[in-house]
């Protein structure tokens, strides 16, 4: 499970080969996993008798690269062809594969479920992070761009009404871009409708 | 289709004992995967307003699409 995944226990002759099997095991650096030394190596009597490996247990702490292998460990087990690139500064995870709108999905729902499971999973594994954004093929930055476009409509329909304008059912995150979008409209008042994790927007001028 | 479930709900609950899951498959080919947890990790598994229950039923029919397959996600209470 998870922290199987984060977890690999490797013997070598010496620590630093035991951490550098380790680095090459997870794709990842030094810093970003915490060694536990379980046996420290022995030289034996004559480099022979007694001689022991260093047995090291080796997790993965920081909080991108665990999910980087999450990530790639669902994809895999949904069959899908792919590779994940993270971005640490960002906290982003960028799939890149050639199936690019499977892993989308309708309306973004299998990203965007890859995203929830992938945050649930790694607050059980490592608890108390931010969320991890989960991208591919530049979705969020074009979800954006649509919401963009999707806030002028609304506000357009709203002024030429008088009355209100509402959008499509959308997800929560999307509700609270298009509602920081809405706000900053001097004339204009935003609020949503709905229950669960689906909500419309509705859009109307102010008294 | 059980291991991609199994995966999820094992590593996301307190007691993965606990975790059983079956896999049938009906007549009309739908697959029904049934999963049934212990009772104080049903909040873990259904998640805030259900959305880890509902991504679980979305990933689950992306794997069943990738198999010209059906699937449907049952978590017993």
């Amino acid at each position: 499970m998870v922290q199987e995944l984060l977890h690999f226990q490797v013997s070598a002759t010496g620590l630093a080969e035991a951490v550098d099997r380790g680095i090459q095991h997870f794709n990842c650096n030094r810093s970003d996993l915490e060694v536990d030394i379980l046996q420290p190596p022995r030289q034996g009597l004559f480099g022979l008798f007694g001689r022991k490996n260093a047995v090291v247990r080796l997790r993965v702490i920081n909080r991108v690269q665990a999910g980087r292998l999450i990530l790639e460990k669902l994809l895999s087990l949904i069959g899908m062809d792919a590779r994940v690139e993270s971005s640490i500064p960002a906290r982003t995870l960028n799939i890149i594969s050639d199936q690019s709108a499977i892993i989308i999905g309708r309306h973004g729902q299998t990203i965007d479920s890859l995203q929830t499971v992938l945050n649930g999973l790694l607050d059980s594994a490592l608890p108390g992070g931010g969320r991890l954004v989960v991208d591919c093929d530049d979705y969020r930055q074009r979800r954006i761009a649509a919401l963009q476009g999707l806030a002028r409509k609304l506000v357009r329909q709203a002024r030429e009404s008088g009355g209100t304008a509402i959008s499509e059912s959308l997800p929560g995150d999307q509700c609270h871009i298009l509602q920081q979008l809405l706000t900053r409209m001097p004339d204009i008042t935003v609020w949503t409708r709905g229950q669960g994790h689906l909500k419309q927007m509705v859009v109307g001028l102010k008294a | 289709m059980k291991e991609l479930i199994e995966f999820i709900a094992k590593s996301l609950v307190e007691n993965p004992e606990a975790i059983s899951i079956s896999e049938e498959e009906s007549e009309d080919g739908t697959v029904l995967v049934k999963l049934a947890a212990a009772q104080e990790d049903m909040g873990r598994i259904i998640g805030k307003q259900g959305r880890t229950a509902k991504a679980m039923r979305t990933l689950l029919n992306a794997k069943a699409t990738r198999e010209s397959k059906r699937a449907s996600l049952q978590i017993m209470e």
